[in-house]
Parts: C-alpha cells; structure tokens; sequence
C-alpha cells in the first residue's frame, strides 16, 4: 500500500455506536484514518466540500436524522465524483427489505451491527482488508449480507 | 283396366288375323281361277290350230281326190283310182267326224261343217259320176261337163273352207285377247293382295310383340307384388290363409308356417292341423268363432293364444272374410296376426301404470318430508308458472313472513308492505331484472315479519327452470338468512378488529425490530466492553450478575428474534422438525426460571410425546402457557402448574366435535390460578384481548394470542375452561398425522 492511512468514514446518529467503531478501530491497530458524522446530512456537507479527503471505504447507518442513509446512498451514486468510495451499510436492521433496497442502489456490502465488541473488531477488520476491486466487480446478492 | 286392354287387344288381333286369311283365301280363289281360265284359253287356241289343219287336211283329200279323178280320165284306170277315192274319202269322213266334235258348242261353225259335208257329198258324186261314165264310155260331152261340175265344186268347198277357216280365226284372235287380258290383270291383283295380307300380318306381329311386353310387365308387377306381401307378412306378423267352399281345401302362406314355428309349407294346410296349435283353453271358443265365420263369410277380429311347434306362448288374431277369388269362385280369406308384443306391451304398461301410482304415492310422501325440510330449512318456495301466469306459494313462504295461511293473491298483494322500506326500491329492481333479463339472480333483504314485528333478513336466489311437463317457471327460494347473516356481519366486525390488531402487530414488530434491539444490542456490547476489559476487577458477586445480566439479555434477545420470526411464520416457510416435545419444555421452563423461582411454583409434568412441529413455537407456546398460569396466579397461594399428555380419537372428544376426524395428542394445562368466567373463553384468545387492567397485571395481551396461532399453525386446536377463583384449564391438540401440516 502506498498510502500512509486508508480513510474511512462513519455516518452514525447514535454516539454508543461511533464510539464503538471508533474504539475498534483504535485496537484493530490498521493504519486508519476514521472520521465520523452524526447525520446524513452532516455526512453529505462534508463529502461535497471541495476540500474534502474522500475515503476508501464509507460505513453508512440507514436510520439516521435529516437525511437517511438510502437518501446518501443515492446521492453518492448519482455523482461520479464519488465513484471510487465503497460503501458499506451499516445497520441494526437485518430486514429483507432494507438488504433488498440497499443492494439494488449499489451498496457495496450490508452490515449488521453486532451485539458483541470482538465481533465488530473482527467485522471491521475483513471489510477493510476485503479486495474491493474484487467485491465491486464480482457484485452478487448472496455474499452481499456480510454474515458473522 | 288392363284386363279390358287385353281383350280389346285380343279381340282386334284375331279380327286382323280372320281377315288376313279371308284375304288369302280370295287369293287363291282368284289365283285358281285366272289359272284356269288360262289354260282353257289355251287349250281353246290349241284347238283352234287344230280345227285349221284338220281342215286344211280336208281340203288336200278332196284335191287328191280331183286328181286322181282327173289321172282316171288320162289314164283310165279306173279301178286304181277308185281305191284312192275311197280311201280319201273315209280319211275326211274320219275328219268331219273329229271336227263334229270339236265344234259341239259353236252353232255357226256345225252349220259350216254340214254345209261342207254336203259339198264334198255332191263332189263325190260328181266324181263316181266321172268314174262311170268313163267305163261307159261316154262321150266327151259329157266328160266336159261333169268336169266343169266338178270343178265349180272343188271352188265352193275351197270357199267354204276359207270362210271356216276365217270364222275360226276370229274366235282364235278373241281367245287370244281374253288370255292377254288374264295375264295382265292377275299378276297385279296378287300383287295388290299380298302387299295388304302382309301388311295385316306385319300389324299383327307387332301387335304381338307389344301385348307381349305388357303382359311381361304385368308379369314381373306380379312377382314383385307376390314378393313384397310376403315380405310384409313376415315383418307384419301375420300370415293369410284361405278356405275353398267349392274344394273344400285350405291353403297356408309362407308365414302362416313360420308364425306356427314351422318350415314354409312343411305340411298340408289343414283345419286340424293347425287347431292343434291352439291353446286347449282357447279351442272351444276359437272352435266357435271359426264356424261363424265360415257360415256367415265374415268376423270381427278375435284373440286366442298358440302353442308353437317350439312349446312357445303367442297370442295371435284372426280376422276372415268371405271373396270372390278372380276365377269367380267363393272363397274365405282370413288373416292371422301375431300380437305378442303387442299383448306384451300392453301388460307392461298395465304394470307401469301401477308403478306411477306407487311413485306418485312416494312422491307425495316427498313432498311432505319437503315442507317439512322447509320449516326446519327456514325456506320457503315460490314457483311462477310462465305458461299460466300462476304463482305457487309454498305454505312456509307465509311463515317466514309472519303470514298466516292465507290465500296467495293476499298474500302477493301484501308482502311488499313487509319489506323494509331502504330495501323496497332494491328488491323491485331485482324482481324486474329476474323478469325482464331471466338472469340467475340472487339478493338479501331485511322485511318486518309481520306477526311478531321483527326484524329478519331474507336472501332470495331465483333461477329459470325449463320444464317440458309444466312449461318454464321461475323459482323462487326465500331463506330466513337472519341468523347467517347476523352471523356474518359479526365475523366482518371480528375481521375487522383482526385487521386492526395486525396492524398493531405489525408496528409492535417494527419496534422490536429496531428500537427494541438497539438498546438491547447496546447492553450486550457494553456487556462484552466490561467482560473483555474489566472482568478481574469485578467481585464476584459482580461477576455473577453480570452473567445474569448477559443471560437475560440473551433471553431477551432470543424472543424479540422469535417474535420476529413468528409473525412472519403466515407467510414464509415454516421448518418443521420432528421434536421431542419434552425438550421444548425443558427450554421453557429454563426460560421461566427466574419467575417460577420468585412465585415458589410447584410444577408437574408428565412426559410429552415426540412430534413434527416448528420447535421454536410450540416452545413458545409451553413458555407463554405456564407463565400464563404463573403470572394469573393466586396471591398468596403457591403456584400449581400440571401438564399433562393423552392420545385420543376426535370421535370421543367433546371439543373436537368439529374437528378434522383422527387421532391427536391432547396436551393439558391445569393451574389454580385466578381463573376467569368461562363466557370469556374464547375472548382471551383474541389479540391485545386483557381481562384485566394493567394496574392489576403486566402484559401486552398477545400472550395468548400467540398461543392460539402457534397451535393452529399445527392444525391444532386450543381451548381455555376456566372456573374464577379456583384455577384454569388449557387444552391444546396437536393432531398424530403430521402429513396434516407437512
């Protein structure tokens, strides 16, 4: 890798949660970069920043304030600007629906939350090292729903 | 017709034939007659020719007599010459004679002749005359004389011999004329004749040929008549005979034999013969009847019945007339019909007859175990004979609307008043319809019943009927559908409220979904946060309960996830497992622990059978059943929860009275609860459905709910009896066959 830190980007409304992410990051000891946002809406301000440092890799949680994270992912991929980011949802759902909706808006992986810490270290860690040039071109419903 | 043709025919053909041979007859008449006449005339020129020489032979004679006459005078040989004379002489004496003859019937020409004669008389004496007188010696004188004479003669004689001859001639040439005239005509007239006789005979034959023909037709006629009554008897059945009074001889047809099982002709036709076939009972009677008939030469039809050659009954008919037959004589022709079938036929439709009579009397019975049906059925019948313009009113039609049997014009004039007034304007509208579309048509309307005044729901179905005895007729069937709809009403209501409570189930389980998990999820993190970094630094009771925290978090988790799965379990697959039920049971009451322990409950459990169920339901189920039971315990008296576990036949269970027929495992509950009034038995099955106030006892009233929906997902059945104060009974049946839900 030539980059000094891979960025990475958490747009979560709940604060147990950032914390959570975050603190994994800290232990999983990858060279990181992790910013997070409170809202959709946060989240969106910053990434259409011209100064914006665009990350490998955008966690989005689906129920969020102000702007959801269906309507980021809209956003996101409608701009080609943003071409390049992975996304990955990052949700307490687990409802068909939202998997099926995400999918088709070209998520790049689904998420649960998990209710255990060493399980979301671990989480995180595969969905950084996964060779995304792999995951975006090999796209198929099955390996979508990353499952634990 | 034809007969009076032929002889007419006849008659002219003979007539032609008497006339062609009178023809011919003439014919030869005539033919005979010229020939005749011919050879007359023949024979008549012949004689003429004859009549000529013989003359002329006369006339040499007596010039070979002149010349001897004269030789006597040169020569004087007398004696010679006489000789000659005289021979000469009876030469034409010979021929005088023969010319005698042959003029016998011509007056002229025997005239001619004796004048000849005495002509060659007096020659002749002039010639002696000479002949003396030269023996005399006479002188010349004399000689000269006699000369002279003689010479005169011989040119008189010449004379008369021309004028025979000519007279001869003429009739010569007559004759001939008459023989020309007979050749010519006689041909001709043969000609003429024959031409016509062959006329006659060429008319004739054809005549012939022609009468022929006919009768060839009239022949063939016959045949094919003779053949097509025979035919007709054989199919007809019957056969003819008939009875010669002069001969006194009978004559069977053909299928006179076959009706008696006989060979055509198989015997002599014969009286005895043939009564021998008839029945003994029917032989005096027919025996009777039969003489009638020969005396009197006619009969009305009469029956009697045969015994064939085979043994076999028939019953024949016999009718016989006296004709004449063509050739004039009196016969008696009769007739013989097989009407077996017939007689046959009769009989069954005598006995059929009898059988409509036994049906009308069922028919009737029908009728009154209908109207029966009718009161029981709460339905009355109304029929409108299109044909009749007629309605017919069933006596339960006036009950349903409270009408006393009354007449039926009342009662169409009047049952419109008892219609509820919101439904009249519908109910007319439909009525029109069924009459003027002929649609099937079926509707439900409120009336007043008339003699109690109250309110009952009436649901018609028309329908044409096409009815080939009666005609077409509408029908009319009117059901007190009160109860049903009343019914009916109270499910929508039900459904209703169903609906609304799914909807409730469905936020409820969006809530556990999300909101509900979030948090929950959150304790477990944290939960994992401090086991992971400062489990060593906890007490041990601390340890202890932040196991129990995790443990009941655990639990938590697991029914909010079961929630979850179980309200989706209507519509997706559900994974039924062959279970042991004693297991499920044993998860339950772990689950229950910690609430069984603070109520002190006592419980006994029998052993469970082993099933095909979704196990985490009917895990579900036991949990929600016997926290049931603890959480409507008794305060201050020690739960008692008893489970028990029986296989029994649907025939022997009062509850499963409407259940599918089988063999279940009945599972029951028994506490000594609070219990409940038992009329709330089914409520407390309904979602939401609390008995009591949230004050009194925590819940969220799905408890049950669930229950009741986990054991109809089985196709099972669950019911609650309750007694209030002294405890409850849950009853749950899960049928054997598991092919029922697989």
């Amino acid at each position: 890798m030539n980059k000094e830190y891979m960025h990475i980007i958490l747009a979560d409304d709940d604060e147990d949660d950032r914390l959570f992410f975050t603190d994994a990051f800290e232990e999983l000891k990858i060279n990181t970069k992790v910013k997070t946002y409170n809202d959709g809406a946060e989240l969106m301000d910053y990434l259409n920043s011209e100064d914006s440092i665009l990350p490998e890799i955008l966690f989005l949680d689906l129920n969020m304030p102000k702007k959801n994270g269906i309507e980021c992912l809209h956003e996101i991929k409608s701009n080609p600007r943003f071409g390049n980011i992975a996304i990955a949802i990052y949700s307490t759902s687990s409802s068909e629906e939202h998997i099926e909706e995400t999918f088709v808006n070209g998520a790049n992986i689904y998420i649960k939350k998990p209710n255990d810490f060493n399980t979301l270290k671990k989480v995180l860690s595969d969905v950084v090292t996964i060779n995304w040039q792999y995951q975006t071109s090999g796209l198929n419903k099955d390996n979508f729903l990353l499952r634990m | 017709m034809k007969k009076i043709l032929f002889d007419k025919s006849s008659f002219l053909l003979a007539a032609i034939f008497v006339v062609a041979a009178a023809l011919l007859f003439f014919l030869m008449v005539l033919a005979y007659k010229h020939l005749e006449k011919q050879t007359e005339s023949v024979e008549w020129m012949q004689q003429s020719y004859e009549i000529s020489a013989k003359l002329q032979h006369i006339f040499s004679n007596l010039k070979d007599i002149e010349t001897e006459r004269r030789n006597v005078i040169l020569r004087a040989n007398h004696e010679e010459a006489r000789k000659i004379i005289n021979e000469k002489m009876i030469e034409i004496t010979a021929l005088e004679n023969s010319l005698k003859q042959n003029f016998i019937n011509y007056p002229v020409q025997q005239e001619n002749l004796q004048t000849l004669d005495m002509m060659i008389r007096y020659k002749y004496n002039i010639v002696n005359k000479t002949l003396s007188s030269l023996s005399r010696e006479e002188d010349m004188e004399t000689m000269k004389e006699s000369l002279l004479a003689g010479k005169n003669v011989m040119a008189s004689i010449q004379d008369k011999i021309g004028e025979m001859l000519e007279e001869e001639e003429i009739l010569l040439n007559q004759r001939k004329d008459t023989l020309i005239d007979i050749q010519k005509s006689t041909p001709f007239y043969l000609f003429i004749i024959s031409l016509f006789s062959l006329g006659m005979l060429v008319f004739a034959f054809y005549k012939m040929n022609k009468d022929v023909k006919t009768q060839k037709r009239n022949n063939d006629e016959l045949k094919l008549a003779l053949d097509t009554s025979q035919l007709a008897e054989k199919v007809g059945g019957y056969g003819i005979w008939i009875y010669d009074y002069t001969t006194k001889e009978y004559y069977f047809s053909d299928n006179e034999y076959r009706l008696l099982g006989y060979e055509p002709q198989a015997f002599q036709a014969d009286h005895e013969k043939f009564f021998q076939h008839i029945h003994p009972e029917d032989r005096k009677r027919v025996d009777a009847k039969y003489h009638i008939m020969i005396e009197t030469g006619s009969m009305i039809p009469f029956r009697y019945r045969i015994i064939t050659k085979d043994g076999e009954l028939r019953h024949f008919q016999m009718v016989g007339e006296s004709v004449l037959s063509p050739s004039g004589e009196r016969i008696l022709l009769g007739i013989t019909t097989d009407i077996t079938s017939e007689v046959e036929s009769q009989l069954k439709l005598e006995g059929t007859n009898w059988m409509l009579r036994e049906r009308n009397k069922t028919l009737s019975i029908a009728n009154e175990t209908f109207e029966e049906a009718e009161k029981i059925g709460f339905f009355g019948t109304c029929q409108y004979l299109i044909d009749e313009d007629r309605f017919i009113l069933s006596d339960n039609l006036f009950r349903l609307f409270g009408h006393e049997l009354s007449d039926e014009d009342q009662f169409l004039k009047s049952f419109e008043e008892d219609i509820h007034p919101n439904d009249l304007k519908m109910v007319k509208m439909k009525i029109s319809s069924v009459f003027i579309q002929k649609e099937i048509t079926s509707f439900a309307f409120r009336i007043i019943r008339k003699n109690d005044r109250k309110l009952r729901y009436i649901d018609v179905t028309s329908k044409i009927i096409r009815d080939k005895e009666v005609g077409d007729y509408y029908l009319f069937i009117a059901q007190d559908a009160t109860d049903e709809i009343l019914d009916k009403l109270s499910i929508r209501e039900k459904n209703r409220i169903l609906e609304a409570n799914n909807k409730e189930l469905q936020a409820f389980n969006y809530v556990a979904s999300h909101d509900l998990q979030e948090p929950l999820r959150k304790i477990e993190t944290f939960i994992s946060r401090l086991t992971d970094k400062d489990y060593d630094k906890l007490s041990d009771s601390g340890k202890q309960y932040l196991e129990r925290i995790q443990l009941s978090s655990g639990r938590m988790r697991t029914l909010i996830n079961d929630l979850l799965q179980f309200s989706r379990t209507t519509r997706a697959e559900q994974s039924y497992e062959v279970c042991d039920l004693n297991l499920l049971m044993n998860n339950a009451l772990e689950e229950l622990y910690h609430p069984i322990e603070e109520k002190r409950a006592q419980l006994e459990i029998s052993n469970l059978p082993v099933l095909k169920v979704v196990p985490f339901q009917v895990q579900q189920l036991f949990t929600n059943l016997i926290s049931n039971s603890l959480k409507y315990s008794k305060e201050g008296v020690k739960p008692y929860i008893k489970v028990d576990s029986e296989k029994v036949k649907s025939a022997t269970e009062k509850l499963l009275s409407k259940a599918v027929p089988g063999t279940y495992y009945k599972i029951t509950f028994s506490d000594n609860g609070i219990g409940f009034e038992q009329e709330y038995a089914d409520k407390i099955f309904q979602l939401f459905h609390r008995l009591h106030g949230r004050g009194e006892f925590e819940g969220t009233g799905i408890g049950l709910a669930i229950c009741k929906k986990i054991v109809e997902n089985h196709k099972g059945y669950i019911c609650a009896k309750g007694i209030p104060g002294e405890g409850s009974v849950f009853t749950i049946y899960f049928p054997e066959e598991t092919k029922a839900f697989s």
